[in-house]
C-alpha cells in the first residue's frame, strides 16, 4: 500500500471523516425517528392521566388508544402555580400546542422537580421551613390539573414529581370532587431498583390509594407510606418491602405538591363550592356512600381490607334494622378445610374485632361461600364450618358471643362464573354482615 | 493463505466453532469473565435479560463486521478509539430505534441500553478477534459470543426471578406465576436477595462449577 497508515496525517485525516460521517449518520436518524419518539410519549402521558381517574374500562387502555378518547374524558386543562394563580386555563376547544409551555399538558413534571424544586431543596437542607419558604416564593414551579369528567362525575388529575432512590419518580392521581378522597393514581419511575422500587408503577402498589383521603375536618392531611406490615389509617399505605427509598420519594412528593392543589381548591370557590354543596346536601352521602359511587362499585359487597375506615363508617350511617355486607378478602382457608391460614388472615382479623368493639349493639352475620367444586352437601359444610372458625377466633379475642351468628352458603351465592380460575377465587369467600 | 480461505464453505468446522465455543468452552461471561456487570444487573426479571441479550448480539455481529471490513485501513494508533466511536454510534442508533418502533422495552431496559457500549464482551472481541479476521468469520463469532452471553443472562434471569418474584416473565406471553399460591398459604417466602445484584455473583459461580465439573478440561492448574 501506497499510504502509509502510522504517519499522523492519515491519521488525522481518518479521524476527521469518520467523525463527520458518524455524525451525519446519527443527526439522520435521530431527526428522522423523532416524530415517532414523540408521539410514543404524547400517548403515554395521556395513558397515564387517564388510567389516573382511576375508571375500571381505563385498566387496560393501551398506549395508542389513549390519544383518540383523551378529550372524551380531560374537560379542562389548568396550570397553577405555587401560590395557586392560575396561570392558563384550556378548554378541549384549545388543542393542546407543543409550543404552548404554559398548557398543562406540556408540563414536564420531571423538570420541574430537577430544574426547579430540586436546587431549592438542596440549598436548604435540612431547614424544612425555609424550603417551604422558597418553594412558595418561587414562580417557577407550575401544577397541571386536569379536570376530567365521566357520566357526570368530575374528578381531578393531579401530578407529583420527587426522587426516588436513583432516579426521579412521578405520578399522577385522580382526587374525586369532594376534594378528599383518591379515585386512582399511575406511578412512575426512571430507574428506580429492578424488582424493588421499580413495583410503584404495579396495580398493586398504585390500588392501594383508592379511596385514601387527603382532608381531616377541613384540613389537608398528607398520605404516608408505612413501611409493610403496620396497621393503616386510611391516610397511609403501605410501602413496598425492600425499597424503603422509593416509598420515602413517594411519601415527600405527595405530600409536597398535594397540599398546593388541595389549597388552591379551597381557596378557589369554583372549586370548593361544588364539594361544600355536595357534602351538606344531606346526612345520607357521607363517607361511605359517597366513595362507592366514586370507585365505581356497583356490588352491594364491598372488600373489607382495604376499606375498613368505610367497615366502621357504614355502621355509624346505618338506620336501626338495616344491614350491610362485606366480603373479607384477607381471610383465607388451607384448601378444602376450615383452619384459618393465620399467617395472612390475623391482620383483617385483629380489624373486625378492633372493629365490632366499637359498634355497640351491633349483630354481624359471618357467612361462608365455596367455588362449585365438590359436592353440594360437602361444600355447605365446609362452608360454614368455616364461618365457625372466623366465629371461634372473634368470642377467643374477646368479642361477645352473642352478637354473631353463622351461616354457610356452600355454592348457592356465587358472585362470578366457576367457569374461569378467576372466578372461583372471587367466589371462594367469607363474609360479614352488620345489622344495626 | 487466501485462496485457501477463499474455497472454505460458509460453515465449515472451523467456522461452526466459532458459534459453539463461545457457548461453553470460551464462554465470554463464565470463562473469560467480560460482560459481568450486566449480567449481575439486567438479570432480575427474564424479559430483560432476553432482550438485553437479543440487543447486545446485534450490536456486537453489525460492530464486528463494521470493523472486520475497516480493519486494513483503521490507523493503529487510534484504533481503539475507533472501535469505541463505532460501538457507541450503534449503540445509540439500537436506543433511538427502540424508543421509536418498542417504546415500553426500551423503557424497562432505559440506561442498560447506553451501558451496551461499556460492555466488555463487544470491545474485546472487536480488539481480539474482528480486527485481524475476514468479516463472515467476525459475524459468527459475535453470534457465537452475543448467544454465550445471553445464555448465561437468561439461565441466571431464570432462577433469579423464580426463586426472588416467584414468576417469570416471557415476552410475548407476559408474567407467569410459577410458584403457586398454595405454597404462600403454607408460608413458604420469596427470596428477596434474589431480586439484588450480588445474589447473581452467587448464581454466576453456581453456573462456573457446573459448567467446569462437566467439562474437566476448563479445569486450570
Amino acid at each position: 500500500m501506497a499510504i502509509d497508515r502510522d504517519s499522523n496525517v492519515y491519521t488525522i485525516v481518518f479521524a476527521t471523516i469518520m467523525v463527520i460521517i458518524v455524525g451525519g449518520l446519527l443527526a439522520f436518524i435521530a431527526s428522522s425517528l423523532k416524530p415517532l419518539q414523540k408521539a410514543n410519549t404524547t400517548n403515554e402521558k395521556m395513558q397515564n392521566i387517564l388510567q389516573a381517574i382511576g375508571l375500571e374500562e381505563m385498566r387496560e387502555l393501551q398506549r395508542d388508544e389513549a390519544g383518540a378518547i383523551f378529550n372524551d374524558y380531560v374537560k379542562r386543562r389548568i396550570t397553577i402555580n405555587y401560590k395557586g394563580e392560575i396561570l392558563s386555563d384550556k378548554t378541549t376547544e384549545d388543542v393542546i400546542d407543543p409550543l404552548d409551555k404554559l398548557d398543562a399538558f406540556n408540563i414536564d413534571l420531571r423538570k420541574e422537580y430537577t430544574r426547579f424544586v430540586k436546587p431549592i431543596m438542596n440549598q436548604n437542607k435540612g431547614d424544612d421551613e425555609a424550603i417551604k419558604a422558597a418553594l412558595t416564593a418561587s414562580t417557577d414551579i407550575h401544577f397541571p390539573i386536569f379536570v376530567c369528567k365521566n357520566n357526570g362525575k368530575t374528578i381531578y388529575v393531579l401530578s407529583a414529581s420527587g426522587k426516588g432512590l436513583w432516579d426521579d419518580i412521578w405520578g399522577y392521581i385522580g382526587l374525586s370532587s369532594d376534594l378528599a378522597t383518591i379515585n386512582g393514581t399511575v406511578f412512575d419511575h426512571k430507574q428506580e431498583t429492578a424488582g424493588l422500587g421499580s413495583k410503584i408503577n404495579e396495580a398493586w402498589f398504585e390500588d392501594q390509594f383508592i379511596g385514601k383521603i387527603i382532608a381531616e375536618n377541613g384540613k389537608f392531611v398528607p398520605i404516608e407510606v408505612k413501611k409493610p406490615g403496620n396497621d393503616l389509617n386510611n391516610h397511609q399505605i403501605d410501602g413496598i418491602s425492600g425499597a424503603t427509598f422509593t416509598g420515602v420519594g413517594v411519601d415527600e412528593m405527595l405530600g409536597r405538591s398535594m397540599e398546593v392543589y388541595y389549597d388552591f381548591f379551597k381557596n378557589n370557590s369554583e372549586f370548593s363550592t361544588v364539594s361544600n354543596k355536595k357534602e351538606s346536601h344531606s346526612s345520607k352521602s357521607t363517607g361511605a356512600v359517597r366513595l362507592k359511587a366514586d370507585t365505581n362499585i356497583t356490588m352491594e359487597l364491598l372488600p373489607f381490607a382495604d376499606n375498613f375506615d368505610l367497615f366502621l363508617l357504614s355502621y355509624s350511617d346505618l338506620e336501626i334494622g338495616d344491614s350491610r355486607s362485606f366480603i373479607l378478602s384477607g381471610i383465607k382457608f388451607s384448601a378444602g378445610s376450615a383452619n384459618i391460614n393465620k399467617h395472612s388472615s390475623t391482620k383483617t382479623l385483629e380489624k373486625i374485632v378492633e372493629g365490632l368493639k366499637t359498634m355497640v349493639g351491633a349483630q354481624v352475620e359471618l357467612s361462608g361461600h365455596t367455588d362449585n367444586a365438590g359436592e353440594e352437601e360437602a361444600l355447605l359444610t365446609l362452608s360454614k364450618n368455616r364461618a365457625e372458625a372466623v366465629k371461634t377466633y372473634l368470642i377467643e379475642n374477646g368479642v361477645d358471643e352473642t352478637q354473631i351468628t353463622t351461616e354457610g352458603y356452600g355454592a348457592s351465592q356465587p358472585l362470578a362464573s366457576n367457569d374461569t380460575q378467576e372466578g372461583k377465587d372471587q367466589n371462594k369467600r367469607t363474609e360479614i354482615k352488620i345489622i344495626k | 493463505m487466501s485462496e485457501e480461505k477463499k474455497s472454505e464453505p460458509l460453515f465449515s468446522k472451523k467456522n461452526k466453532a466459532l458459534i459453539t465455543n463461545p457457548l461453553n468452552a470460551i464462554n465470554p461471561v463464565t470463562i473469560q469473565v467480560l460482560g459481568i456487570c450486566s449480567a449481575l444487573a439486567v438479570t432480575v426479571q427474564m424479559d430483560n435479560a432476553i432482550i438485553m441479550s437479543l440487543a447486545v448480539t446485534a450490536v456486537l455481529i453489525i460492530g464486528n463486521v463494521l470493523v472486520s471490513l475497516m480493519r486494513n485501513i483503521i490507523p493503529s494508533k487510534i484504533r481503539i478509539i475507533v472501535q469505541l466511536v463505532i460501538v457507541a454510534a450503534l449503540v445509540i442508533i439500537v436506543d433511538q430505534i427502540l424508543k421509536a418502533y418498542v417504546y415500553d422495552v426500551s423503557k424497562k431496559l432505559s440506561v442498560f441500553v447506553g451501558l451496551i457500549i461499556t460492555n466488555c464482551i463487544i470491545m474485546g472481541r472487536l480488539e481480539a478477534f474482528a480486527l485481524g479476521n475476514k468479516s463472515w468469520a467476525s459475524a459468527l463469532d459475535g453470534l457465537g459470543n452475543g448467544i454465550g452471553y445471553g445464555l448465561v443472562l437468561v439461565i441466571v434471569a431464570f432462577f433469579k426471578e423464580v426463586f426472588g418474584s416467584g414468576t417469570l416473565t416471557i415476552p410475548g406471553l407476559g408474567k407467569l406465576t410459577i410458584v403457586p399460591e398454595y405454597f404462600y398459604e403454607l408460608g413458604y417466602m420469596d427470596n428477596g436477595l434474589m431480586l439484588l445484584p450480588p445474589s447473581s455473583l452467587f448464581l454466576v459461580a453456581i453456573y462456573i462449577w457446573v459448567q467446569k465439573a462437566r467439562t474437566p478440561e476448563l479445569i486450570e492448574d
